[in-house]
Parts: structure tokens; C-alpha cells; sequence
């Protein structure tokens, strides 16, 4: 009856195809395992989910506020304020040359007479020549950068009010810098919130596992003494972890797509009353992708970390 | 096959629960270790499982030195083992099939194979068409054998068996105890712990005596 008298002759090798068939029927038992306690896994995953909203939430939202600052980029424009005795032949000469630049986008010259006329326009009141005796408006050149970056257009704005016929060079950095700021305080923010939601994750997971570990421990040492390896008896845990985590974060891309979709009309709303035609973007497919990934393997890596305590405290090696 | 050299354990406070052991089980041999509650039955058999290792001397099976079985090798090496609890610890939610099966899957077995040899080691202890009844249908005396179909599914070389017979009646101890005869006679080497006398001078066969820790009888050093 004896196998072998060697520990070695007493395996029956399965191979890959028993290995993967054991991986299949691990992770459906583990399925199962969710739908006999339906409602502590849907508690499990409920907190995932919401403790994953928030940061997704937040990342969603600077995307779109990097999608804002892209769309104002056509303002990010250096006024030259060309020289009193500048002919207008030679303001469009300058003109054409600047428009040769690789670091300018596009142009626009205004005469003296146009610069007028566009303070008319944009002012409502008219001005009398007659009264004024000449027009007090320089000549103008509206260049539009291709970096939005507030250092290089600083850099842009130095070097072209040194240029000959330019008496003074304009930027208004300031919205631009405060912008990128307040993106940059959300980004730490996000980072911070993900770091502490994903402590949140992994030990609502681990939490949950500890509870069905304890009351699997009969089990557990029972296929330890018949030969279970530690792998053995880890797989459906992690099988469990990347269900709770899957699910989890299925649960917040859905609530953050809901989140903004809510929000898409009034956001759409407010920027047409600053003549902008922003709208909310969805989540990107390659972050619906990461965040899936991400509460998979957090749910994985909290279940190793329990199992693998439990382990270490069952029978001895 | 199963060598006990000079083998002590202590707990803390003084408390010696085996004191220098030494003895040797060869294949094909049944052998029953008795004393009474306390005298180190358990003890003595947790260091072959094992789930515990000696403070002094050295426990060897097969050929190895069960203290220096590195983590990857001890599932191995218990799968060479078949073990008979006084309680059986079977599964209460699973099948008596999955319970005399779990050896089998762990060692990676084909659904075939372990269906064909969880029907063979039904069929010996007399369950056969019994695989999908639950553990809480069975008598006791059903139990305990289911458990010991566990034990010897895997076709193990050492078979442990501790008080086996400990919750059954006589007519059902004899019946389990005919079970290890026939494994001990098939070149399993089966060690079973009891204190019940009357049933143990029923077989021939030898004995080691505990008694507080030292080897009374039986032993060869």
C-alpha cells in the first residue's frame, strides 16, 4: 500500500494544467465564498469602494483641471507694446519675423488705428481724435506662446522687450501661477488621501480575512497536517482579497463617473459664462484601468499579509 | 523507517513531557504506544507529524531529520504520512468525498485518480456509496472511519493514529483496528497511541510502554 518510504515518490506530479485547473476551481470557491455572507461582503466592499472614491474622485477632477489650464493656454500671450516711432511697414516686419520663432505659436499685430478700435470695442467708450488731438495707443503685437509654462513665458517676455522697436513687453502671470498652485496643492492633496485610503483599504481586507481565517483555523491545520503547502492554504485568501478589491474598486470608478456626470451640466453652465466651451471629460479608460488594478492588488496584498501572519503563527515549519 | 534518538521535551517550569527517548519502527510493523493520560503519547507522535520538535536528540522519518525539514520540504514529507485523530477532524462542511480527497488535492492529483482512489479507500473502510453524505449524517463509528480513509488515501508509509478507537464501541474499535492490521501488512508502518489496554491485548503485536515522559518498554536503546 505504501507509497515510497522517500518523502519524494509521494506526489503525484499534476503539472501546469492541474495547477491552472486549481487556480480556476480556487477562484470560483472563492466567488462562492462571497455570496454565503452577502451581506458582510457587500459591507467589505462598500468600504473599499467609498475609501477608493475619494482619491479617484480627486485625481478625475485635476485631470480636468490640467484640461482647463490646456484650454486657456491661447491666453497665455505676451503683449509688445511697440516703440512711438515705429512705422507700421516695420511693426509688420517685426511681426513676421517674431511669427518665424519655434517658441511662438501664433500672432497678432494691431496698428495704432486698430489698437484704438479695439479699445472702443472692448471699453464702450469713444474717443475723439479731435479732442486728444492725436490716438495715444501704441501699436500692438499679441504673441502667443507655445510652452504655457509661467517660467518660460517669463523667459519669452525678457527676451522680447529687449528686442528693437518693442518700448515694453506684458505678462500677466499671476492667474496662470496661481492656477498651477492650487493643481499642485491638489495633487499632494491626492497624494496624501490615496496614501491614507489605501491604509484604509488593506486593513478593512485584512480585517475581514482575519475574521474568516479564525474561522477557518480547523481547516487550516488540518490541510496543513495532511500536506497542504503554505501557498495551498494562501490561495483562496488572495483569491478572496482580489475579489473584495476588484469589486471594491468597480464600485468607485462607478460612483466617481456618476460623480461627474452629476456635476458635467453645471460645470459646462459656469464656463460658458466665462466664454469658455469646457466640459467635464470622463474618467480616461487607462485610469479606469489602474484604479481596477490597484484595489485588485491592494486586496491581494492585504490577503497575503493576514494569511501569511496566520501561517507563520499555525503549526511549525 | 521511524528512529527516536535520545529524544527530551521540556516545557517551561520544570514540566518534562518526554525524557530521552529512544526506539526504532521498521516498515511493515504495527506498533502501539500506551500509557495513561499525561505519560507523552501525543507528545511523542506531534514530533513525527510534526508540529513539534524535541529539545534534546533527533526524530528521524524516511531518512530525514524532521528539526532540519526546511519549509518547502514538510508539506512534502507530510504527505508520506496518513494520521488518525480521537476526534477525526473532518470538514463539517464538506463531503465525505472532499474530506478523503483533501490529501490528494493538495498533492495535486487529477480528478480521476482522486476520485478512483477516494472510491478505493471508501470501499476499505466500508463507506463506499456514502462520498457525498455530509459529516454530521454519519455515526460516529462512521466518522472515525472516514477518517481513517483519509489517512491512508494517499497510500502514506507511516500511518498515526491517536486513541483511534478512543469514542467508539467495542465492536467498532476491533473493525478500525483490523483496518491497521491490514495497512501495516500492505508495508505501511503504523504507530498507534491508545490506553486502552483490552483492546491493545487483543493483537499481538509490540508495544511501547510511557509512562511521565520515559520509555517503560519497548524501547531499543
Amino acid at each position: 500500500m505504501p507509497n515510497s518510504s522517500s518523502t519524494k515518490n509521494t506526489v503525484s506530479p499534476g503539472g501546469f494544467k492541474h495547477y491552472l485547473r486549481e487556480h480556476r476551481q480556487t477562484a470560483g470557491e472563492s466567488i462562492d465564498q462571497l455570496w454565503l455572507k452577502p451581506f458582510g461582503s457587500l459591507m467589505t466592499i462598500l468600504l473599499i469602494g467609498l475609501s477608493l472614491t475619494l482619491p479617484l474622485a480627486l485625481i478625475v477632477v485635476l485631470e480636468n483641471g490640467r484640461d482647463l489650464v490646456g484650454s486657456w493656454q491661447g491666453q497665455s500671450t505676451v503683449s509688445l507694446f511697440l516703440s512711438e516711432g515705429l512705422s507700421e511697414p516695420e511693426g509688420l516686419a517685426l511681426s513676421k519675423a517674431l511669427a518665424a520663432r519655434d517658441d511662438v505659436r501664433k500672432l497678432r499685430y494691431l496698428s495704432k488705428a486698430q489698437s484704438l478700435q479695439e479699445f472702443e470695442s472692448s471699453s464702450g467708450i469713444a474717443v475723439s481724435l479731435e479732442l486728444l488731438g492725436e490716438n495715444p495707443l501704441p501699436a500692438v503685437i499679441i504673441v502667443e506662446a507655445r510652452n504655457a509654462d509661467p517660467a518660460a513665458l517669463d523667459a519669452l517676455r525678457g527676451e522680447l522687450s529687449s528686442l528693437s522697436g518693442v518700448a515694453f513687453a506684458q505678462l500677466d502671470l499671476q492667474w496662470v501661477k496661481r492656477l498651477q498652485a492650487m493643481l499642485q496643492v491638489g495633487v499632494q492633496s491626492a497624494q496624501v488621501m490615496a496614501l491614507v485610503f489605501t491604509l484604509v483599504v488593506l486593513f478593512v481586507v485584512m480585517n475581514t480575512l482575519k475574521l474568516l481565517i479564525a474561522q477557518r483555523r480547523s481547516e487550516i491545520d488540518i490541510t496543513l497536517l495532511v500536506g497542504g503547502s503554505h501557498a495551498y492554504i494562501r490561495r483562496p485568501f488572495l483569491y478572496l482579497g482580489l475579489w473584495y478589491g476588484l469589486f471594491g474598486g468597480l464600485l468607485a470608478v462607478t460612483l466617481v463617473e456618476a460623480f461627474l456626470w452629476w456635476i458635467e451640466g453645471p460645470i459646462a453652465n459656469m464656463a460658458s459664462l466665462y466664454d469658455s466651451s469646457f466640459q467635464v471629460r470622463s474618467m480616461p479608460v487607462m485610469l479606469f484601468l489602474q484604479a481596477l488594478v490597484f484595489s485588485s492588488l491592494l486586496g491581494v496584498v492585504a490577503a497575503w499579509i493576514e494569511a501569511s501572519a496566520h501561517l507563520r503563527r499555525a503549526l511549525p515549519r | 523507517m521511524i528512529e527516536f534518538d535520545h529524544v527530551s521535551k521540556h516545557y517551561g517550569r520544570g514540566q518534562d513531557a518526554l525524557r530521552d527517548i529512544s526506539f526504532e519502527l521498521e516498515r511493515g510493523g504495527l506498533t502501539f504506544l500506551i500509557g495513561h493520560s499525561g505519560a507523552g503519547k501525543s507528545t511523542l507522535l506531534r514530533m513525527i507529524m510534526p508540529t513539534e520538535h524535541p529539545s534534546k536528540g533527533k526524530v528521524v522519518v524516511n531518512g530525514h531529520d524532521l528539526k532540519s525539514l526546511s519549509g518547502r520540504k514538510l508539506p512534502q514529507y507530510r504527505r508520506s504520512l496518513g494520521v488518525v485523530f480521537q476526534d477525526h477532524q473532518l470538514l463539517a462542511d464538506r463531503t465525505v468525498f472532499d474530506n478523503v480527497a483533501l490529501p490528494l488535492r493538495v498533492s495535486g492529483f487529477s480528478h480521476r485518480d482522486m476520485g478512483r482512489r477516494v472510491r478505493a479507500a471508501l470501499d476499505k473502510v466500508g463507506l463506499l456509496g456514502k462520498e457525498r453524505a455530509m459529516p454530521g449524517m454519519l455515526s460516529a463509528g462512521e466518522r472515525q472511519r472516514v477518517g481513517v480513509a483519509r489517512a491512508v488515501v494517499n497510500r502514506p508509509s507511516v500511518i498515526l493514529a491517536d486513541e483511534p478507537t478512543g469514542n467508539l464501541d467495542p465492536a467498532l474499535s476491533g473493525e478500525i483496528m483490523d483496518l491497521f492490521e491490514q495497512f501495516s501488512q500492505m508495508g505501511a508502518c503504523v504507530l498507534i497511541a491508545s490506553h486502552d489496554l483490552a483492546l491493545v491485548a487483543r493483537y499481538q503485536h509490540r508495544l511501547l510502554s510511557l509512562d511521565r515522559g520515559c520509555l517503560l518498554s519497548g524501547g531499543d536503546a
